[in-house]
């Protein structure tokens, strides 16, 4: 089987999946490059109009909205996801009667389209039918019964909620095959040394995941920047744009509005956020694992 | 509120055909054509019909064609009847010709017919709005049918108004889908439950009606901000603020969004939000949704058009259903007696189907058969919707309450403007669409609505 180990083999077998990568991924990204700096409506031919698409994005107030947005789903998102992923993949790895169920209700929203996410939420947080609202008057709590979705401030929030309630289960996951890595021995020497359940999961379940949490985080950043359909059905964008994300404010552009070079700038813009926000956060990580080594060196 | 036995025989005695001659497209006419062309035109139409059973026997021992056919609902047999009627009828008489249709919601459909053009793998005949068909066409996407349409005598069938009704450089290259007739439908026992007597005409009349509807705790207009295009009776609105007298200086940048006219137009609306007008959650519903409420009895008016004659007429409220142009308002100089009475949407035909001679044959007998006589009585008759050709059967008014409403005022001595939105580009008419959405839903004032237009117009200019 050595012949299967030569570079010509590994190449030829590799070809396949790059060559779908290349057409699916890499060509698109390139073009949409290109008409990022034309005026183009779809139809015809585009107009090279340099970087005035570029520029025009900070002068268009929706875009700076769509942008604030998609930040504020992004903080939001990371510090609900990674705490609350980490808390539901510790309850997992305890074996209690029921784990299996309660692993499968965990992972379940995952495998359920983000359309369908959309439309039940979009009937629980509705302000004033939903079942969130109706359920926080019924109960006295009249005060918390604010505008969810359709308002001017709330909708980040609960995009980031919703998207949280989505993922959950995968981050978990992540967090559980990790935690399943640490050694047992670890938690026997430190239950010697008479460490609590916190003690053991903030000195040595948190360290040892160090890797995880990078991949976790990462998979946030870049799983923010996709986030369309929940947008698309429990807001639809509005009230006048007020709500949209990054993508859902480019679709607009691109395919309602008809602005397709002006789309595909902020598409690149898109991607180009992605791409800092994810390499910036592993960058930051490896400089502070490399600061950590050198002082117990 | 019932009508009269006198008035439901004379509803029901009223001529479609005289009655649709009123519409037009973009120019403003009232003019009614005589009874003789009608009688001369059907006979045109039977001669047409004679050669079509001719050519299906040549037919028979021809070839089958398919035609694949693109519609902008997406459910067809719920929202367009008529179509599936029509293309059940004309593949009976001509078995070798095949209309295999498939439909998208709006929004969708023209995605999917931009990116097909890119792909040059366009659907043989489609639907389009007319500003997007003007620019298909203009990018050689679409095939020229000023010939064809005299050829196989659609041009006669169609209602004089809505003859040209999609034309570059004085050629045509759409074909009318529907009559655009948009404007406020209401519930007429909500209206009388509220002690309304008659629809409103002035905007003082509707600001009264609309008191009274909230002093009965009952919702005025329902609207769904969350489908930004389902504005049309406000677009009544701006013509009666000067658009159409404004757009050739608006379009060459003489005149801007932010004139005090259309700055007077925002802050009616402004005013209606204010005055609790619009659905409470006007931003979490859409379209349908907005619907559902009307047909439901939860709010006494709903602003659409012609289209959703079948869904009322179907519904248990079919009898309760008037109709009313929208209110008119004395602050402005410009004509108020206006409606939105045209040709809306067309159907094009890709100019890649029509390299195709059996295809481009098989394509405009299909047209000549919509648009003939019998394709015409299953849209009059079967499902109740208006027409874009000339029939000169009856509708009883009992049958088809709200279709009689429509003719009615289809008939009234208003004068007919076209849709605002197909003589804006995509991007400045979405533009108007999400500012006047966004002073519905308190998100813009009237000066930063007017602003944002502007703002997308100029860009273009």
């Amino acid at each position: 089987m050595h012949w299967l180990s030569t570079k010509k083999a590994k190449a030829f077998m590799l070809l396949p999946t790059l060559l779908i990568y290349s057409i699916f991924i890499i060509i698109p990204v390139f073009i949409a490059v290109y008409y990022s700096f034309t005026e183009y409506s779809g139809l015809g031919r585009a107009e090279f109009t340099g970087i005035s698409n570029y520029s025009r994005m900070f002068g268009d107030k929706l875009f700076l909205i769509a942008l604030r947005n998609t930040l504020l789903v992004l903080v939001l998102s990371t510090i609900f996801l990674l705490v609350g992923s980490f808390l539901v993949a510790l309850i997992m790895n305890v074996n209690f009667k029921g784990n299996a169920f309660f692993k499968m209700i965990i992972f379940a929203p995952y495998v359920i389209a983000p359309i369908i996410i959309g439309i039940i939420w979009g009937y629980i947080l509705n302000p004033n039918y939903g079942m969130l609202n109706s359920l926080l008057r019924s109960i006295g709590l009249d005060v918390l019964a604010i505008e969810w979705i359709g308002g001017t401030k709330w909708s980040p929030l609960s995009l980031a909620l919703v998207f949280t309630w989505q993922m959950l289960g995968f981050h978990a996951t992540i967090f559980l095959s990790g935690i399943k890595t640490i050694p047992g021995e670890m938690y026997e020497a430190c239950a010697i040394d008479g460490a609590n359940g916190f003690q053991k999961a903030f000195f040595i379940t948190i360290p040892m995941l160090k890797e995880t949490i990078i991949i976790n985080t990462v998979l946030i950043i870049t799983g923010v920047f996709k986030i369309y359909e929940l947008v698309y059905q429990m807001t639809g964008g509005g009230p006048a744009h007020q709500s949209e994300l990054l993508t859902s404010y480019m679709y607009f552009t691109v395919f309602t509005s008809r602005r397709y070079g002006y789309g595909m700038s902020i598409a690149v813009m898109i991607l180009t956020l992605s791409i800092i926000g994810s390499f910036a956060y592993i960058r930051i990580v490896a400089r502070k694992q490399k600061r950590e080594g050198d002082v117990q060196k | 509120m019932k009508r009269t036995g006198l008035m439901k025989k004379a509803i029901s005695m009223i001529s479609i055909t005289a009655l649709l001659l009123a519409s037009g497209c973009g120019a403003k006419q009232t003019e009614a054509e005589d009874g003789a062309k009608d009688s001369a035109n059907g006979a045109a139409q039977d001669t047409t019909a004679q050669e079509g059973q001719e050519t299906t026997d040549q037919e028979a021992a021809g070839s089958d064609v398919t035609i694949h056919f693109s519609e902008h609902v997406a459910n067809i047999e719920a929202q367009e009847p008529h179509m599936m009627k029509i293309i059940q009828a004309f593949e009976e008489i001509y078995p070798n010709i095949h209309v295999e249709i498939t439909g998208k919601e709006v929004s969708e459909h023209n995605t999917q017919m931009t990116l097909l053009a890119g792909e040059n793998n366009l659907p043989d005949i489609f639907w389009l709005e007319q500003a997007p068909a003007k620019e298909f066409a203009q990018n050689g996407y679409l095939f020229d049918l000023t010939d064809v349409l005299n050829e196989y005598g659609i041009n006669d069938s169609l209602l004089p108004g809505l003859v040209n009704s999609c034309t570059v450089e004085g050629r045509d290259y759409g074909i009318p889908s529907e009559v655009m007739m948009v404007g406020f439908f209401y519930n007429k026992e909500l209206f009388e439950q509220a002690g309304i007597e008659k629809a409103p005409v002035t905007y003082e009349e509707f600001t009264d009606a609309v008191n009274k509807l909230k002093g009965e705790g009952i919702v005025p207009l329902t609207v769904g901000a969350q489908d930004n295009y389902s504005i049309w009776a406000f677009e009544t609105m701006i013509a009666r603020y000067g658009f159409f007298e404004k757009l050739e200086d608006l379009n060459a940048g003489n005149i801007k969004w932010t004139n005090d006219d259309f700055i007077h137009y925002f802050e009616k609306v402004e005013e209606m939000r204010d005055n609790g007008t619009f659905t409470e959650d006007i931003a979490n519903i859409g379209y349908f949704e907005a619907k559902e409420r009307f047909l439901g009895g939860n709010a006494a008016m709903f602003n659409t058009g012609a289209w959703d004659i079948g869904d009322f007429e179907s519904s248990d409220m079919a009898q309760n259903i008037g109709f009313f142009w929208g209110p008119t308002f004395s602050d402005s100089k410009y004509p108020q007696q206006i409606g939105i009475k045209a040709s809306g949407g067309v159907y094009v035909v890709s100019a890649k189907a029509a390299e195709d001679p059996a295809l481009l044959d098989a394509i405009m007998k299909f047209w000549q058969f919509y648009y003939g006589e019998e394709g015409t009585k299953i849209i009059a008759e079967d499902t109740s919707a208006l027409p874009c050709s000339k029939y000169n059967g009856t509708i009883d008014s009992q049958t088809h309450p709200v279709l009689a409403a429509m003719i009615t005022a289809l008939n009234d001595d208003w004068d007919a403007v076209t849709e605002p939105f197909n003589s804006m580009s995509t991007t400045v008419a979405y533009g108007y669409f999400d500012a006047t959405f966004g002073v519905m839903t308190g998100v813009y004032t009237p000066q930063e609505a007017a602003q944002y237009v502007e703002d997308l117009h100029m860009a273009e200019r």
